[in-house]
């Protein structure tokens, strides 16, 4: 029995190839409604039901419902708000119009029905979602941009699907619930990440699979901060790993096509419940989850699940320390299950690894594994040259 | 806990086209009109209605009880009988945990051309 999409029904609201062409150039004479990056992403989210039972950008009952108390107004869990910012006049956006919407490329990415227009304090929103008002943080920096108006409404996303980025990578929630039913994968983890994976996680990815029957590796490829590395070069970083040290049948890569938002805590919860739309019954949450800076706790965004009862969030987290190579003990570990002193672990910060990569030295094979680290080399190699 | 549906306005075919969905999910439901229960005194519809209700059952009504304490959800005939309309209100009370979803599940020819994009991509 597969596990119930968030809200009970996995929502479908996207159409694509003839069917969307078909539909853009009806839309012709429509208002037009840009869409920044972040935006695109959550169109295309909406529409593949990975942010289920969301069916539109919210309104203002949703969004206060979700910035003040973390709920729907109809009930379910809902941690961080997708909206839609006016960046132009909306006086030809009435209640039930239909309008396109128009992505960052100028393509015609989708349809809205409108339902209303209202004003947000975006520093409100900010404080309560983010924690900060701080313009350094990259979610506060992103809200400064907007213009404090949203448009709600409900979506159709057109999809060229062969045409996005990492195409062939993309499974929609409905394409990995087939695939775990057809590999016969009844509990799956699924693990969060924006960086190339070395041994730390894939410890506790293996200590998660052992407890459960698959690992859906899901790495975001939508907006991330510009120090990120690339996409293209982690997918080869995953790839070399998933294809040396991982049993094939049980491991699912596909990318994720959200943006980050730097959230913290909350958005900790936001991917919990997005990769319970996609059909996985654990999440990894590890220290700092989606966090940036020092703005969050170390254990805030693996605390906040404490807030709510398990039924209301339906996919159950699995809470990791940090894990390292221990001299000692001859093997990976966490300060859970290694009583050495620190001087005995093999950890590097992220800036040392950008620096030995950026000088073509290898890190540790305790560290990360030759084929990754190879990857990382030359990439740094080619970006310093 | 049960409660009770008013449909307000649209007759026996607006109360049996929200009956028939809200079968469709599983829901245990009964209509206590008077073409349903030509046997039923008026009088008698809120204290059954109430009972039922208590007893997990969502009652469809065509006028507004008296029913103290027990939950109350309205629609108007017009929207009853417009399957778009319909599935608003049931989507509403279904995030609202108070009816089963619907199943959301691929039909079978659906699954299958999620399989052939599965193996097409070697993921099967």
């Amino acid at each position: 029995m597969p596990i119930s999409p968030h809200g009970g029904r996995l929502v479908a609201r996207q159409v694509e190839g003839p069917e969307a062409a078909e539909q853009a150039a009806g839309l012709s004479g429509h208002p037009v409604i840009q869409l920044n990056e972040r935006e695109a992403c959550d169109l295309e989210m909406l529409g593949s039901g990975a942010f289920s039972p969301l069916e539109g950008f919210m309104d203002r009952a949703q969004y206060e419902g979700v910035i003040e108390d973390m709920h729907l107004p109809d009930g379910p869990v809902w941690p961080l708000p997708v909206t839609l910012s006016s960046k132009q006049d909306t006086d030809s956006l009435s209640p039930g119009c239909r309008a396109a919407l128009r992505d960052p490329s100028g393509r015609i990415a989708g349809s809205m029905v409108v339902g209303e227009v209202f004003e947000a304090d975006l520093e409100r929103e900010a404080r309560l979602c983010l924690g900060t008002a701080d313009v350094a943080h990259p979610g506060v920096a992103y809200l400064r941009g907007l213009s404090g108006s949203y448009i709600s409404g409900s979506i159709t996303s057109f999809r060229n699907r062969s045409a996005e980025p990492f195409a062939d990578r993309k499974l929609d929630p409905r394409e990995t619930r087939v695939l775990f039913k057809a590999r016969g994968l009844e509990t799956v983890t699924a693990f969060q990440t924006r960086n190339p994976v070395h041994r730390a996680h894939e410890y506790i990815q293996k200590c998660a699979m052992e407890v459960t029957d698959g690992l859906l590796l899901h790495p975001l490829v939508g907006l991330t901060k510009d120090d990120d590395i690339p996409a293209d070069v982690r997918m080869k970083c995953y790839d070399a790993l998933l294809s040396n040290y991982f049993p094939a049948s049980r491991v699912v890569l596909s990318v994720f096509p959200a943006a980050m938002r730097y959230a913290g805590p909350r958005e900790a919860v936001f991917h919990a419940l997005i990769r319970k739309n996609y059909g996985c019954t654990h999440f990894i949450v590890g220290r700092d989850h989606a966090g940036v800076g020092s703005y969050y706790g170390t254990y805030d965004a693996q605390l906040i699940f404490d807030r709510f009862t398990p039924g209301e969030i339906g996919i159950e987290p699995l809470r990791f320390e940090h894990s390292f190579f221990c001299r000692r003990c001859d093997g990976m570990a966490t300060t859970k299950t290694c009583p050495h002193s620190p001087d005995n672990h093999i950890v590097l910060s992220g800036k040392k690894v950008r620096e030995m990569l950026s000088l073509g030295e290898v890190p540790p094979i305790e560290f990360s594994r030759p084929e990754v680290a190879s990857i990382l080399i030359e990439w740094a190699r080619n970006r310093r040259d | 806990m049960g409660f009770l549906i008013v449909v307000r306005g649209g007759g026996e075919e607006a109360v049996a086209a929200m009956e028939g969905d809200l079968l469709a999910r599983g829901a245990a439901v009964e209509a206590l009109t008077p073409a349903r229960q030509p046997g039923m005194p008026e009088s008698a519809i809120p204290a059954s209605a109430a009972m039922l209700a208590k007893h997990g059952v969502i009652v469809l009504l065509s006028s507004d009880p008296s029913c103290p304490g027990v939950p109350v959800e309205v629609i108007q005939g017009e929207s009853a009988l417009d399957a778009e309309a319909r599935s608003t209100f049931l989507r509403r009370l279904e995030l609202a945990g108070r009816i089963p979803a619907a199943s959301g599940e691929l039909e079978p020819g659906e699954e299958e051309l999620v399989r052939e994009r599965l193996q097409k991509l070697g993921y099967l």
